[in-house]
């Protein structure tokens, strides 16, 4: 009886342990699309440092155009003399045989020597030597990028070789899509009230495995059968069956994927990694999810004044996706939440004292964290994202240049779709693959100068208004000095991101939101990313959204460093 | 006497089939929280006791109970936190087994979540909720005008069961819901995707980021060239999932842009003992599973090649996706070995 009652359990972990399948990923915007941004935003800003109004054929000539180039003329120079912030490179030799072919051997000079002896994270953005990859920190290599370039029309205007252009923008892309690194921001755990399951079942799957300790690849189904048999007869029939077949094929099957379950595998103890870290990565604009969430649950659960995600009403409607459902049966199965001592994210991102005249963060407990499954907490917004690393910047730009990176990436995420409506289906992450294989046709077009000269005026047009958003809070609030409203602007940009996709016969044709395009993902990524790439007559809205936020951070940019000294 | 025996020797058995507990957990958690599980572990053993350890949710309502208590937890609010949770995995039990569709999942998501969030913030309810919830609807006698609901079966404010009609006025009644279609989206899911397991990862740290170098012919076939992954433990598999996608077809007939995944294990690097590099190989012939088919046809027969890569072990612990890179063959190929 004792003996049914093991099995039983071992069984119910089965199910539990199946739920861990269904706890899929919070992406943020991929992050070269993050990268690519504020490394446009830099050389728009280098381009036009470079000119004047008088130089730029059909640009607005009136008199703020004129003082924002001054402006941005006078930030760039900032920009460049900040400290990178850079740790040294992991390897001191590239493996990558493009840089020796390019640079004649395999070790690169980063010429640190000098003032900077010792302390490459002083080196000025403007002298970082090198191109530096998205992996500089992340990876193994010497992290440098050497297939990069400034683009078309901007390797005139940024030019030279490998190591004699400004590499100012690319240090400010990587500090960008860096936060995605920021695996601190959200731990999760097993509830204690489960892991008791856990270890039992933990026990079992190694003695399954035996001495081979291969990695076995179990199906839902073989979960799901567990689960069927689990209270009454344990680990019999079916469930026993796909269990045997699950470890004979692991030594020969091949695999095509790994199906989006990313991280949540079992696992004991603390649970991190990339996939956690894009919770506090949304805000959710949509007027429709949110009456939703105060007619069922008035003002309880309201902590800021956009909230950000909650994947029990996430969406633009309020309904979540599928793999949202999935998640959610699976955090409430296994008893995961979130690991409030451990995590940085509700530290940082609760803004209760943001002195910005933007409604702050109602303070909230451990307990309110932490008590229930993660799917049913609303994670903190990304305009408060944004504000923390601006902060941080504000206070001491001269040693805290990464913290830029903060509202840029805030920014990038404010122009995709699934992030100002708080939801990781719905075709987030097959958006954002097709959005990172389009970003060079997206952000260049055909690469002709004349039509990025085209593009470059309207993004200019644009980030003029983004730039007196800015003057006229400041304008507003003079004792704020040269603060930037960092959470007004970019929820104002999350808000005009949902308004230009909001259009009913897109709506109506499945873009962008997308429900079934993220659960093909699971099964065929490229069917499903294929999709929004060929999606017709979207080529110009997905161009909008992005020049909006290059826009956008533009006059960020501009008016941050207005508070370096 | 027979009973308490059996209980007894339940306990010492549940007790010594956990030695790995402590030992397994110790090494990710701090102190605290291994005396937290354990102050769980000793309410399991009581539970085990008590009438009802039969039944897998009313264990769950007490070990959910127990958990806020071993927190410090006030008792009453323990209990209401204990009743939901217990709650919402009953629901995702039967979600998940297709007992339940996605509509009334939701529903009652979204009615418990409710009510929790009215019990911990409202001191009328929540008082009255420490007098008595007789059918755990989480609805307080005293304002229960139906003090027998069945179990899970979602309610108004007024505690009776709540149906949904034209009419109606509940604002569950008035959630979006999930379509037969999506439940059976669900259930394909559940039938196709696959987990992966290896005990030899646990506690590996997140895989470092691999980039891929170059590509070429080589060795009968493309060898694909990337960073290897060094940072896991001994036998702790490493696979390298590549996402190719061609464009520039070299025949009219064939799809303006073709995708492809692969993924690679680190059993099949060409170059096991090269430390900074691992070399994959696609032959250029014959036959192959799955998708590594679609990317020797994209190979041999487009013009244009972009791809990315990341890392992920077998415990599922993935590294971010390198930046995606259109890169050309290299011109003098990619050999390895004689």
């Amino acid at each position: 009886m004792r003996y049914k009652k093991l099995k039983a359990i071992i069984c119910l972990f089965l199910v539990i342990l199946t739920s861990l399948i269904y706890s899929l990923p919070v992406y943020a915007h991929n992050n070269i699309v993050h990268r690519d941004m504020t490394d446009v935003a830099y050389e728009v800003m280098l381009a036009f440092s470079k000119f004047s109004p008088a130089d730029v054929n059909s640009i607005d000539k009136s008199p703020e155009m004129q003082q924002f180039f001054k402006d941005i003329k006078a930030a760039t120079l900032k920009l460049r003399s900040l400290p990178s912030g850079l740790p040294n490179p992991k390897a001191s030799t590239c493996i990558d045989p493009t840089f020796a072919q390019m640079h004649g051997t395999n070790t690169p000079n980063w010429q640190t020597g000098g003032a900077f002896e010792g302390a490459f994270e002083a080196v000025p953005m403007g002298n970082v030597r090198y191109p530096i990859s998205t992996s500089y920190i992340s990876g193994n290599d010497c992290g440098i990028d050497v297939s990069w370039m400034p683009g078309p029309f901007y390797n005139e205007v940024n030019s030279g070789g490998l190591t004699s252009r400004d590499h100012t923008g690319v240090v400010l892309g990587f500090w960008t899509q860096a936060v995605d690194d920021e695996l601190n921001d959200f731990h999760m755990w097993i509830r204690p009230s489960n892991i008791l399951f856990l270890s039992v079942v933990k026990e079992y799957l190694e003695k399954a495995l035996g001495v081979t300790l291969g990695t076995v690849w179990i199906t839902v189904k073989c979960f799901t059968s567990c689960a069927a048999s689990a209270l009454t007869a344990g680990i019999v029939g079916d469930c026993k069956k796909c269990l045997d077949d699950a470890i004979k094929e692991a030594k020969s099957a091949s695999h095509d994927v790994v199906t989006e379950i990313d991280g949540l595998a079992p696992g004991f103890g603390d649970i991190t990694g990339s996939l956690y870290v894009g919770m506090g990565h949304h805000v959710n604009v949509s007027q429709a999810a949110n009456s939703i969430v105060s007619d069922l649950k008035g003002n309880y659960n309201h902590y800021d004044d956009q909230p950000g995600m909650l994947t029990e009403n996430a969406g633009p409607n309020g309904l979540p996706g599928n793999i949202e459902v999935l998640s959610m049966a699976g955090a409430d199965l296994i008893g995961m939440s979130v690991h409030y001592d451990l995590s940085l994210g509700p530290k940082r991102y609760e803004v209760t004292e943001g002195n910005d005249f933007h409604p702050n963060s109602i303070d909230r407990s451990d307990d309110d964290w932490q008590y229930l499954s993660w799917p049913h907490i609303p994670f903190t917004p990304l305009d408060n994202l944004a504000w923390f690393g601006w902060k941080q910047f504000r206070d001491n730009p001269q040693s805290n240049a990464k913290y830029l990176g903060w509202p840029l990436h805030a920014i990038g995420d404010a122009t995709v779709p699934m992030h100002v409506t708080g939801t990781f289906a719905h075709g987030h992450r097959p958006y954002e693959d097709a959005i990172e294989n389009q970003r060079q046709e997206l952000l260049y077009g055909d690469g002709s100068s004349a039509l990025v000269r085209r593009r470059l005026r309207l993004i200019m047009s644009q980030a003029l208004l983004w730039r007196k958003f800015i003057l006229n809070w400041r304008a507003k609030h003079p004792a704020n000095g040269a603060d930037v409203p960092i959470r007004d602007l970019v929820t104002q940009l999350a808000q005009q991101t949902l308004s230009k996709v909001n259009q009913p016969n897109l709506i109506t044709a499945g873009w962008p939101f997308n429900d079934l395009a993220s659960t093909t993902y699971l099964l065929d990524k490229g069917l499903a990313t294929g999709f929004y790439e060929a999606f017709p007559g979207v080529t110009n809205i997905n161009q909008e959204l992005l020049e909006n936020g290059v826009a956008a951070e533009i006059a960020f940019l501009t008016s941050a460093a207005e508070s370096v000294k | 006497m027979i009973q308490l025996c059996f209980s007894f020797i339940g306990i010492l058995l549940i007790w010594i089939s956990f030695p790995s507990l402590p030992r397994a957990i110790a090494q990710a958690l701090p102190d605290q929280e291994t005396k937290l599980i354990q102050c769980v572990r000793l309410a399991y053993a009581k539970v085990q006791s008590e009438e009802g350890s039969k039944n897998p949710d009313y264990i769950r309502r007490r070990l959910e109970t127990a958990n806020a208590l071993c927190a410090n937890e006030n008792p009453s609010k323990a209990a209401i936190i204990g009743q939901v949770n217990a709650d919402l995995a009953q629901a995702a039990r039967q979600y998940l087994d297709g007992s339940l569709n996605g509509k009334d999942y939701l529903m009652i998501v979204n009615e418990r979540t409710g009510k929790y969030a009215k019990l911990l913030n409202d001191q009328t309810w929540a008082t009255a909720y420490a007098a008595g919830d007789q059918d755990q609807d989480l609805i307080p006698n005293q304002f229960d005008k139906c003090s027998d609901s069945p179990s899970l079966r979602p309610t108004n404010q007024s505690g009776c069961p709540l149906k949904c009609s034209q009419s109606s006025t509940d604002p569950a009644c008035r959630l979006p819901a999930p379509s037969s279609a999506d439940d059976a989206i669900v259930k394909r899911i559940v039938l196709s995707s696959k987990l992966m397991l290896n005990p030899a990862c646990d506690n590996a740290p997140t895989p470092t980021q691999p980039e891929q170098l170059l590509w070429g012919r080589g060795n009968g076939g493309y060898n694909l060239v990337v960073t290897k992954i060094n940072n896991q433990p001994t036998k702790c598999e490493v696979f390298y999932e590549i996402d190719f996608r061609f464009d520039q077809p070299g025949l009219s007939t064939d799809p303006k842009v073709k995708y492809a995944s692969v993924l690679f294990q680190n059993s099949e690097d060409l170059t096991p003992n090269d430390p900074r590099r691992a070399i994959f190989n696609i032959p250029a012939t014959g036959s192959l599973p799955g998708q590594r088919l679609t990317a020797q046809y994209g190979l041999g027969k487009y013009l244009r090649m972009q791809w990315r890569v990341r890392a992920v072990n077998g415990s599922q612990k993935l590294s971010k996706w390198s930046a995606s890179r259109i890169q050309k063959p290299n011109s003098s190929g990619v050999r390895v070995g004689s």
